[in-house]
């Protein structure tokens, strides 16, 4: 399975599914990360760790902890 | 007629500016009841009869977090006439997705897109008329930093209001989930008559229906995502019940998603078409905006790092070091002091004239020691005809205070020195005497009782003016951090941070608040506000003050001036134990059950970058500052006077009578039978107990406290900054250099003075976590001290008994620090 | 005691009287005590009033 926590810097790719449950998967999925939606990996953080995404056209910060749970293609 | 229009949107999305555009300075600031989410009410500048409430910036109304279901509950509780819906119009696609999900509440709504300034200079056009007839509502153009449209956006929500009139619901949901929701909305209105049903925090009973039948659709939509709170709150009957999940199951059946899902991304699908239709985005050069080009470099690999700690540099230089010192220094020493020169003219002179003065009573002194030990008699009446040859040595001090020569003092340079008057600051310009000092005045002149006086000026003034003191560095630094929320870089920070604070159990946003409590712990536990996750915030509050505030630096100069020679290692250990002391207890707090639970999830908007507005910013300064002021006025006075009291009367002779000796006063007597507490620490003096005691008022009461009970007068502080260590004996003599640094270690440590416990108390809400907090770091402090000094007497002289408690506290720090954590959750579960 | 001492002492009791209603004012506002001289007190009273 191809998580978003594997897309390199610079590169798009597409919401599958998530993997998670309750407070966090709604608040992925109102933040604008449903299926189908495209992400770009903007960069990550000087240590490594949050991911900066672009979502429909905004920037989005995720701990590499939890975009691991993002499945995307 | 009075109304009340809700204003709701998205964090970032102006809806602060667009508030105060409307309200002006008539509006009232407080918390939501039982949270410390922040609650504004104003009236409107044009037209007083109308209320506008501010919501808190939600992106959603999931039943999920504090902000959102105040949110809802304040929507469907019925007492908005209408809704302004204020929207990015930089980031439209996202901010609709709320307004889908307002519309559903069956409240008048008016739809203001803002930024509009900035979607056109990119030279983007959205269609307001598509946009309208699409969501059924209208749809307006807003520019609330420059104030353009504003007011129309605000009268025609009141005319909305008024109106009252149906609304057409936007077509969002395809077929299936519309059938659903129909089966739903059916089941919920035909029910078994004759009960009544409450409805929950909202405080609304319906008597018939189950729900409004304005409010239907909302409902609906809620019990088709299986919405526990919205669940609970209608108490429907188990058939109901089982008939609604029968329709929703059917529904996930159909469209193989879960129900919650289904809503999300047909809420988006539609808006993602809606945008295509009625949107148009002018396609970019190079796909930058220049928000993006500063994230360039603020959030940059390398660069991100260096420019942090540069703005963090010149923020707290700025605030603590030149322009709040420059202030905090006049209020300490000119308007709370002797007084001020106006403007500044004439000090310089002046100055120049006390130097001289000074240099004058030294060579007097000079002279007068060297006839003494030549057996002359200065007393004498031909003294100055006997010391005709003498030359005395003055020794001249550097500033460092090392000797660098001296001086020959003749007879001609004494009898000038002798002639020298001490010089009056109001020769040398316009002088405005200092508030204590006209105070004492007019009270003298009023012929007012000694003691009344001392307890005005020495009591109130004094005890209120230090507080008051720190007020104008407080709105320095309150500027400069309003500035960097509003422009956006707070976001940046967190980001920035996370993986450095995430290690022991905070979240990047807990740095801000220990940033700024380096300054003063009151703001820097207020500023904790901004992190969602309340067991973070919890965490955050309780170690903020671990970090030295400003007060406490002067209790660190003070030890290291007096017990280890002003050695430049002290302040660096000062702020080494305060980080170690976040980081010890984030690891052990996040191990217990009380902070149990996987770590919060870090999903964060990095909002756009825009210029601050003054009004937002001088605001949220004049907001933030003035409550010190209030505080001051209140409890910093109560506190003052009783104090004054317990320090100035004591029992002598039988009878409660002023003293002059403070060994024998309340407050001496009140020491002794605390002091038995610190003697395993090392500082078990009445005088040690009273100065900690003190610090609860104020921490910089410590360093005044030490310098009158131990006679080295108020100016303690002035011979560490000249260097003149050995004026500071008397203390030194009480402590040995292990005992002096646990008591710097535990006065560091230990609970923050009482402003800063009410912070605790505000942010925390709750009497048992506040009492946690305060307990918590007080034990931490009084064990943290208890191992340091114990284990240090062990290496100097050897063991005994109470060692042995040492080591066990010791192992039992160590064991709370590296036990295995029994509540950390699977990386999979996510509550 | 001098009728300065009269006055000036109590215009301070009448002060200190004032200061310590309020403060027993906000305890009972329910804002946990310490919303004398917090930004919220006025919104205090004003739930306070609705109740």
């Amino acid at each position: 399975m191809k998580t978003l926590r594997d897309v390199a810097v610079g590169q798009h790719c597409t919401v599958r599914k998530l993997h998670v449950e309750g407070a966090m998967r709604r608040r992925l999925m109102d933040m604008g990360l449903t299926k189908g939606t495209d992400i770009f990996v903007r960069k990550l953080a000087p240590l490594g760790d949050p991911m900066e995404l672009t979502v429909r056209g905004y920037e989005l910060s995720l701990r590499k902890e939890d975009a691991g749970k993002v499945e995307v293609e | 007629m009075s109304v009340t229009i809700a204003l709701v949107g998205n964090p970032n999305s102006g809806k602060t500016t667009l508030f105060n555009d409307l309200t002006g300075a008539r509006q009232y600031v407080g918390n939501w009841p039982g949270v410390t989410v922040e609650r504004k009410e104003g009236v409107l500048k044009h037209n007083k009869h109308v209320t506008l409430q501010d919501l808190p910036g939600v992106y959603s109304l999931s039943p999920y977090t504090e902000e959102e279901v105040i949110t809802r509950d304040y929507l469907t509780g019925g007492s908005p006439a209408a809704i302004i819906n204020i929207v990015d119009g930089c980031n439209i696609e996202r901010n609709l997705y709320l307004t889908t999900q307002l519309l559903e509440l069956g409240i008048p709504t008016v739809v203001a897109v803002n930024m509009m300034d900035v979607v056109q200079k990119c030279g983007d056009t959205i269609d307001f008329g598509k946009l309208s007839d699409a969501l059924g509502t209208p749809v307006m153009p807003l520019s609330a930093l420059k104030g353009d449209g504003a007011i129309a956006v605000a009268d025609m929500a009141v005319e909305l209001a008024d109106k009252k009139r149906k609304r057409k619901d936007p077509h969002v949901f395809t077929g299936a989930v519309e059938h659903a929701l129909a089966h739903i909305e059916e089941a919920i209105t035909h029910r078994d008559n004759g009960d009544v049903h409450h409805h929950h925090a909202g405080g609304i009973v319906h008597e018939g229906t189950m729900v409004e039948p304005k409010n239907l659709r909302w409902f609906a939509v809620k019990l088709f995502e299986r919405d526990e709170k919205v669940i609970a709150s209608l108490k429907l009957d188990a058939k109901t019940a089982a008939r609604i999940d029968e329709v929703v199951k059917e529904c996930e059946a159909v469209l193989d998603d879960d129900a919650e899902s289904i809503i999300t991304d047909q809420r988006y699908r539609y808006i993602k078409e809606l945008v295509g239709k009625a949107v148009y985005k002018k396609p970019r050069k190079d796909n930058l905006t220049t928000s993006d080009r500063i994230d360039r470099v603020v959030t940059n690999r390398w660069f991100g790092f260096p420019f942090f700690i540069a703005v963090m540099f010149l923020v707290y230089f700025i605030s603590v070091t030149t322009v709040g010192a420059f202030v905090t220094d006049w209020t300490n020493d000119g308007l709370f002091g002797d007084g001020f020169f106006f403007l500044g003219r004439g000090k310089d002179a002046f100055e120049e004239a006390v130097e001289d003065y000074e240099t004058a009573l030294e060579r007097q002194e000079a002279f007068i020691e060297e006839a003494k030990s030549s057996g002359l008699d200065p007393e004498a009446e031909d003294f100055l005809q006997q010391a005709k040859t003498l030359v005395a040595e003055r020794p001249l001090e550097a500033e460092d205070g090392t000797v660098e020569g001296s001086e020959r003092v003749t007879l001609a340079m004494y009898v000038d020195a002798l002639a020298s008057e001490e010089p009056e600051p109001s020769a040398f310009g316009p002088w405005v005497r200092g508030i204590p000092v006209a105070v004492e005045g007019w009270l003298e002149n009023a012929g007012v009782a000694t003691w009344l006086k001392q307890l005005i000026t020495d009591g109130i003034i004094g005890g209120v003016g230090a507080v008051l003191g720190f007020v104008p560095q407080m709105f320095v630094l309150f500027f400069f951090l309003a500035i960097l929320e509003d422009i956006g870089y707070m976001a940046r920070v967190a980001f920035i941070m996370d993986r450095i604070f995430r290690r022991f159990g905070l979240s990047g946003k807990s740095f801000i608040p220990m940033l700024i409590g380096s300054g003063c712990s009151v703001p820097g536990i207020m500023a904790s506000r901004t992190i969602e996750n309340v067991r973070d915030r919890r965490m955050t509050i309780m170690t903020t003050s671990f970090i030295p505030c400003g007060a406490k630096i002067p209790i660190v100069a003070l030890v290291a001036g007096a017990l280890f020679g002003g050695s430049w290692w002290v302040a660096p250990t000062a702020y080494f134990v305060g980080v170690a002391a976040v980081i010890i207890s984030g690891v052990i707090l996040k191990k217990t059950r009380m902070f149990a639970g996987s770590t919060a999830p870090f999903v964060m908007e990095l909002p756009a970058y825009h210029l601050p507005s003054p009004k937002n910013v001088l605001g949220s300064m004049w907001e933030r500052g003035f409550s010190f002021i209030k505080r001051a006025g209140t409890i910093i006075l109560q506190a003052s006077v009783v104090l004054w009291f317990l320090k100035s009367y004591g029992v002598l002779d039988g009878r409660l009578q002023m003293v002059e000796d403070m060994d024998l006063s309340i407050l001496a007597f009140l020491g002794n039978l605390i002091a038995p507490i610190f003697r395993p620490l090392g500082f078990g003096t009445w005088q040690s107990s009273v100065a900690t005691t003190m610090g609860f008022v104020a921490k910089e009461e410590v360093v005044s406290v030490f310098g009158v009970l131990y006679g080295v007068g108020e100016g303690a502080l002035d011979f560490v900054d000249a260097s003149n260590f050995s004026r500071l004996a008397p203390i030194a003599a009480h402590f040995t250099a292990l005992s002096g640094f646990s008591f710097l270690i535990f006065n560091l440590l230990c609970a923050p003075c009482f402003a800063a416990i009410g912070a605790i108390r505000r942010e925390m809400n709750s009497a048992k976590w506040t009492l946690f907090a305060v307990g918590y770091l007080m034990v931490f402090a009084y064990v943290a001290s208890f191992i340091i000094f114990q284990l240090g007497t062990l290496i100097q002289s050897g063991f005994s008994p109470i060692h042995l408690v040492a080591f066990a506290l010791l192992f039992g720090l160590l064991f709370l620090i590296f036990r295995k954590n029994r509540y950390a959750t699977s990386k999979e579960v996510v509550k | 005691m001098s009728p300065g001492t009269w006055i000036v002492g109590i215009v301070l009791l009448a002060i200190l009287a004032l200061v310590v209603r309020s403060l027993i004012k906000a305890r009972k506002s329910g804002c946990g005590g310490s919303c004398a001289g917090c930004a919220s007190e006025s919104y205090c009273r004003d739930i306070r009033k609705k109740e």
